[in-house]
């Protein structure tokens, strides 16, 4: 039983050159981890009943970690939590050795002779730690295992493993849900908005950066992530799919861009990857290098947890601790209008911006009440 | 500042009360049943290209696209593979909810 093919035949994947291809049994597979990931998260609805049954009433000064305690002593509790984490862990296994056994020819094909748009490395670039000592949604080696020269094996991997891991809601394979909600949410602003330039602070595999590219062509487009190998899969994914984009190694904490330089700055669900620091620092930067009147958008993941609300508080926790999203709890919970206002921005929008296939200019998808997971993003918005 | 490629993600935490034995075995229960799911899919596929009347090779395999009620009978299979294996854990909450 073999589902892998001679190196000679891969073929590549139709929906864009740089994506992983899996073969009959990887494919296979990758449904398998899907859909237990989907039958987990079915079990949630009874579970949050047991959980409040084993909980009691809680007050408003009934410590966390008490209800934490009492919680991880319930075995199906535990069980659970241990079973969704395996789910994550079987999703990256699963894709690796896809990806693994056609990194020969991703390389290869990674190798732009003309390239549209740009990438700049920085062999001297130190990430944060918070990204440095956690390996972000248990995707082994984080943001920036590197292999080094033309390694792109983490890019492949957190493309393909996104739409897996995402249940394919966030834009199916393209995994460009996000980047059409943000520009939904630009033109909910501004209808006729015109940047010259945009920056988009995380790009990761440049998913939402190519899809706000494509709105913007005449643009200069860029995008800072802090992972070498991830960059050069993005590089080579925008240029496969003929869309411009600049790609560089840089902290968003510390962009290295002139004062002044972009007329949007905007991130798609990394504030919450970050740390409560690194948010403040984030905001501060976007306002440096925003021209005056520019704009400055973060989508969020929409899960809200308010004062009281156990069993949001313990999703958050499970996303923190055992899928390593360092700021699940702070940034579920921070007053953002308050937060970007003391860093000088106008007009500030904090809200949820329905997911669209694709932005249209002068759609209204903005509004105060979520309409749950991936159909909408919790968005925070500003002018300078 | 690489860092080097790994197959293991950190950091891994410790489940409060976790039995570390019980865990990895009941992990490996379900990466058993990962490769049934994968078994009974190629199953399938050989079953399928059979009753096509076609020649049942590896390209043939490894090329066959299921239209969208095959597509629909295997993922249905799945998921009814996966509820089987899971129905303890699922009862178990049921019971309790």
């Amino acid at each position: 039983m073999s589902g892998a093919t001679g190196k000679g035949t891969i073929m590549p994947s139709q929906v864009h050159a740089m994506m992983a291809e899996p073969s009959h049994d990887e494919r296979a597979e990758q449904y398998f981890v899907r859909d237990l990931k989907i039958q987990l998260l079915e079990m949630g609805r009874a579970q949050e009943t047991h959980v409040k049954s084993i909980v009691g009433p809680v007050t408003e000064n009934t410590p966390f970690d008490e209800i934490r305690n009492q919680v991880f002593q319930d075995d199906i509790y535990r069980a659970w939590v241990g079973f969704r984490r395996l789910s994550q862990e079987m999703l990256w296994d699963a894709i690796g050795s896809s990806v693994d056994r056609q990194l020969d020819a991703l390389r290869e094909r990674a190798r732009i002779a003309a390239p549209r748009g740009s990438l700049t490395l920085d062999a001297d670039f130190v990430p944060p730690a918070y990204l440095r000592d956690v390996d972000v949604h248990l995707m082994p080696g984080g943001y920036h295992a590197d292999a080094g020269e033309d390694d792109i094996r983490q890019g492949a991997i957190m493309d393909r493993g996104g739409a897996v891991y995402l249940l394919g809601r966030n834009g199916g394979l393209m995994n460009d849900g996000r980047g059409h909600a943000l520009v939904s949410h630009v033109f909910d602003r501004a209808a006729q908005f015109q940047p010259a330039r945009t920056l988009e602070m995380g790009c990761g595999v440049g998913a939402s950066a190519v899809a706000c590219a494509g709105y913007f062509p005449e643009a200069e487009n860029w995008g800072i992530d802090v992972g070498a190998s991830i960059l050069r899969y993005a590089h080579a994914r925008a240029e496969h799919l003929g869309i411009t984009v600049h790609f560089a190694q840089r902290n968003a904490e510390a962009t290295r861009f002139p004062d002044a330089h972009f007329d949007l700055v905007y991130s798609c669900a990394v504030l919450h990857e970050t740390s409560d620091e690194a948010v403040r620092a984030i905001v501060t930067e976007a306002h440096r290098v925003l021209r005056p009147g520019g704009m400055m958008v973060h989508l969020e993941v929409p899960s809200r947890i308010e004062e009281g609300d156990v069993w949001g508080r313990l999703q958050g926790e499970f996303e923190s601790e055992y899928n390593n999203e360092n700021y699940w709890h702070g940034a579920s919970t921070s007053d953002y209008a308050r937060l970007v206002e003391r860093c000088g921005f106008q007009d500030v929008m904090v809200g949820y911006q329905s997911s669209r296939a694709k932005a249209e200019r002068g759609n209204r998808g903005f509004s105060l009440i979520s309409s749950g997971a991936f159909a909408c993003w919790f968005v925070v918005s500003g002018v300078k | 500042m690489n860092k080097p490629i790994t197959h293991v993600a950190r950091p891994r935490r410790a489940i409060p009360g976790e039995n570390v034995e019980i865990a990895l075995l009941s992990e490996m229960v379900v990466a058993l049943l990962g490769e049934v799911s994968i078994l009974t899919e190629r199953l399938d596929t050989v079953e399928r290209l059979l009753d096509q009347g076609g020649l049942v090779t590896r390209t043939a395999i490894e090329t066959f696209d299921p239209d969208q009620d095959a597509r629909a009978e295997r993922d249905a299979r799945r998921v009814r593979q996966i509820r089987k294996v899971f129905r303890p854990l699922r009862h178990a909450v049921e019971r309790e909810a």
